[in-house]
């Protein structure tokens, strides 16, 4: 009787800390040819994190799961990544702070918890993550992360080349009904519209953080993906009254909307074919 | 060794290990457990157009800045995953969602229960509104109309819940 209690004992201890956190990377889980391609954050996520995800949530977060609770997982290892990209409350775009994937669990979700081990992987993970879409300037610190402004990324797609050829610098000559050009009032940067009748500092400071709203704006996907739209839809209110002088608003005859819809065309190729700078907004300068 | 004794031994272990046992030893989860209830997909099913739209709370879109623009010129496609669509039945369906139902709400702690709940995201509002991270200024406070729209409107959400008046939870 007493062998039988042991040999329960040892049953129950082996079988009930099946949750022992081993940092071992499995190599046949990552399909070959797709190593060389991952970013280091991917094959940490891979080789760290996915192990963790699939022993404490893929049960109930998995696409084959019963319930309403978020299928954050996918179906399958392989595709856990891909899948978790797609939640930014379980990311937290890459804020450990505010990641569910460590807030839940730290909160109390059905009994599950991390080994400070497992912790620690999710986390340096994060801020790989957050590094590699951050503005790459390679000092460690993540100034600003274009997982969480789309924005930063296309600032550092604008090149003045596109912004010659769109004719940008025109908007600073825009006439307006009552008070003359844009640059009558925004040549200094007034209401965040920055109108300089000089086309390189215009365009220099629509790259800031602080001036890029005035002709862009974000589009959130059905699948929470972000595009930079042109913030047409701004352009053209305000330019119909709405105690601003009225101007022409046309996006298809009106000049200065037709090199806007161009401008974001051609930086929008530069994204697509991967010929941007690095995403960040210009550091401001010293004064 | 009796079951419960058993048992501690076993819970025991697995806490040094800083490891939650599991569920049982074929893994799944406890099939006797009542499901997590996620507050803000409840929260979305309970929110409802007519409620919406009674509590103004489209005006949001128009709600201006102190760049004279107005919260739709730069949220109306979600921008920050704060949607504030011109179209006001566009934005209350955006804002039931997972991805945007942050916008106006957040998990918070029932002060006198301790138990979690959801209430409108007043720090968020007046922080965006006081300027944090270069957001343009925006008027915020009790007084504020916007404001009072957004308190109505969870309150109404609120009293739907607490009679059951809801659609299944989203998300």
């Amino acid at each position: 009787m007493q062998k039988r209690s042991d040999l329960a004992l040892a049953t129950l201890l082996v079988a009930g800390c099946t949750g022992t956190y081993q940092r071992t990377s499995d190599p046949d889980r990552i399909p070959d040819g797709d190593d060389d391609q991952m970013t280091a954050a991917h094959r940490a996520f891979e080789e760290d994190v996915s192990p963790i995800l699939a022993e404490k949530c893929a049960t109930c977060h998995g696409a084959s799961a019963s319930g309403a609770q978020p299928k954050f997982l996918g179906d399958g290892e392989s595709s856990y990544y891909d899948q978790i990209l797609l939640y930014p409350s379980v990311t937290g775009d890459f804020d450990p702070g505010l990641a569910g994937v460590l807030t839940k669990i730290a909160s109390g979700h059905y009994g599950v918890t991390y080994t400070a081990a497992q912790r620690d992987a999710i986390q340096d993970w994060l801020a790989a993550e957050a590094l590699e879409r951050g503005d790459d300037d390679g000092d460690g610190e993540v100034d600003q992360p274009a997982s969480v402004n789309p924005l930063a990324e296309w600032a550092g797609c604008m090149t003045f080349e596109d912004w010659v050829t769109a004719g940008m610098g025109q908007w600073a000559n825009k006439e307006t009904e009552e008070d003359g050009p844009c640059s009558t009032c925004h040549a200094d940067g007034l209401a965040r519209f920055f109108a300089s009748g000089e086309s390189s500092e215009m365009f220099a400071m629509h790259r800031y953080e602080l001036y890029i709203i005035g002709f862009f704006t974000v589009k959130v996907e059905a699948d929470g993906s972000q595009t930079v739209v042109p913030a047409l839809g701004k352009l053209r209110r305000m330019g119909s009254g709405n105690f601003h002088p009225n101007y022409a608003t046309d996006e298809e005859a009106d000049p200065d909307f037709a090199g806007l819809v161009e401008f974001h065309q051609l930086t929008m190729s530069r994204k697509t074919s991967g010929q941007c700078g690095p995403a960040g907004f210009p550091a401001a300068p010293e004064i | 060794m009796r079951p419960a004794i058993l048992l501690s031994v076993l819970l025991l272990g697995c806490s040094d290990l800083g490891v939650a046992p599991t569920a049982s030893v074929d893994d799944t989860p406890d099939a006797d457990a009542a499901p997590p209830v996620d507050l803000l997909a409840q929260w979305a099913g309970c929110m409802s157009l007519d409620r919406w739209e009674a509590a103004r709370m489209g005006a949001w879109a128009s709600k201006p800045s102190s760049l004279g623009t107005i919260c739709s010129d730069c949220h109306g496609d979600g921008l920050a995953f704060f949607n504030a669509s011109p179209s006001s039945a566009e934005m209350f369906a955006s804002n039931r969602t997972e991805r945007f139902v942050t916008g106006f709400f957040m998990l918070t702690t029932d002060e006198e229960t301790g138990e979690p709940d959801i209430a409108p995201a007043w720090a968020k509002l007046s922080a965006k509104g006081e300027g944090q991270n270069n957001h343009p200024l925006f008027a915020v406070g009790p007084g504020e109309r916007y404001f009072q729209s957004l308190e109505a409107f969870a309150r109404s959400t609120r009293d739907a819940r607490d009679r059951g008046d809801c659609d299944p939870p989203l998300h």
